[in-house]
């Protein structure tokens, strides 16, 4: 859920697809924008019209004033168009708002297999519309978070959770950091130990003291021998 | 050299050894879980008789193939050759699923391009594509006698993988 969702996903899709040996992983249907169910509003996208016509109409007019209010309206459209991509990612379908605020966390915990390293919440990807419709009506459904959840593990697989859970194949992942701290510390206390040896330097023999008391008194000369 | 230096440098060379196997993996191929499980089942409206319908109850006791495309996929393209080849060859049943996809520019692509599904289903919205795990188009599922998902390719069918996975696959399949 951020303002630079769409813009983001639209570079996740051109990514993608020049970098994968099978572009249609990011192909969309052709009606994204027609038929989108849970995206109403305006997209960054329609935001070129109205200004492009603004823009046409000043140069048939040719007058250098009406010309800079095209100008002007541009930079206020193209300004504002943050607002409306987060105005069009934010809107909740439901009137009841647990359920929505439901379905936003939801949506949260689950990851677009589309773009990988976006959840549904954030991701445009058609899939994860279709995945947000799926959760809004399961929900209406009076099924609970758990039941949608799984639903969603038994057809994409763990790696569908953002929080991958606690299986044997992922223990090292979840211990992994801790044991990583723990043997830090061991680390670092046995080089700390090593260290401390060497810092305490031996006791000062009966001419070291001589010189010293010498070198205090300023008798600087004589130490120089 | 000391044994000390030796410790950073087994580090290094384990880091290496994982760096380099990750080169060589796809990210975008997630496993599905479905390989081992009952495929999930549908009823849907055929592609060119919309009255008529098809399951994979239908096709039960048959090793099968279903091959989700749309005619908005470009790498469709790249693999239907492979599957024009492989329908005419009749080794296997193919079911197309026409995914997200107008029903009226499916069957112009199918004759633009040639048809090699014995039959194609209409997902209209996606949603038979969700209960089999699809998360883009190509994919392409193999189906055992007894309904169980036994193999998926993820993107486009290469010459490769027809050949050394899913016709091997297919044969062992049909035998047993």
């Amino acid at each position: 859920m951020s303002a630079a969702g769409p813009s983001q996903d639209a570079n996740c899709t051109a990514a993608s697809s020049s970098r994968l040996p099978f572009v249609a992983i990011a192909c969309r249907p052709p009606s994204t924008l027609a038929d989108a169910p849970f995206e109403p509003g305006l997209r960054p996208a329609r935001v070129d019209v109205p200004a492009g016509s603004a823009v046409a109409a000043a140069a048939s007019v040719g007058a250098h004033h009406a010309r800079r209010l095209a100008l002007l309206l541009l930079i206020a459209v193209v300004a504002l168009s943050p607002l409306m991509a987060f105005a069009a990612d934010a809107v909740p379908t439901e009137k009841d708002p647990v359920a929505a605020s439901r379905a936003v966390k939801l949506s949260e915990k689950l990851r677009c297999l589309v773009c990988q390293n976006q959840t549904i919440a954030d991701s445009n990807a058609e899939l994860a519309q279709d995945l947000r419709r799926q959760i809004h009506e399961q929900i209406a459904a009076g099924r609970s978070d758990d039941e949608i959840v799984d639903y969603m593990v038994a057809r994409y697989g763990d790696f569908v959770l953002y929080q991958p859970p606690v299986k044997a194949t992922t223990v090292l992942l979840w211990a992994g950091p801790a044991l990583l701290l723990v043997l830090g510390f061991f680390g670092l206390v046995r080089i700390l130990r090593a260290h401390r040896g060497q810092a305490e330097a031996p006791p000062l023999t009966a001419e070291e003291h001589e010189r010293a008391a010498r070198l205090l008194a300023g008798d600087k000369e004589k130490d120089l021998s | 050299m000391s044994k000390k230096l030796l410790i950073p440098l087994g580090v290094f060379v384990v880091l290496c050894a994982f760096l380099l196997v990750g080169l060589w993996r796809d990210p975008r191929e997630v496993p599905s879980p479905l390989i081992g499980k009952p495929a999930p089942s549908f009823v849907l409206a055929q592609l060119h008789e919309p009255a008529k319908t098809l399951g994979p109850a239908d096709l039960k006791g048959q090793v099968w193939l279903l091959n989700v495309w749309a005619s908005w996929c470009v790498s469709c393209r790249e693999e239907h050759p492979l599957l024009v080849e492989l329908g005419r060859a009749k080794v296997v049943p193919i079911v197309g699923l026409n995914y997200k996809d107008e029903s009226v520019a499916g069957k112009r692509w199918l004759t633009q391009n040639g048809d090699p599904y014995n039959v194609s289903v209409v997902d209209r919205d996606g949603r038979v594509g969700i209960d089999w795990g699809v998360y883009g188009v190509p994919e392409t599922f193999v189906v055992d006698k007894a309904g169980m998902i036994r193999y998926k390719q993820i993107g486009p069918i290469t010459a490769e993988a027809l050949e050394k996975k899913i016709l091997p696959l297919i044969r062992e399949l049909q035998k047993s």
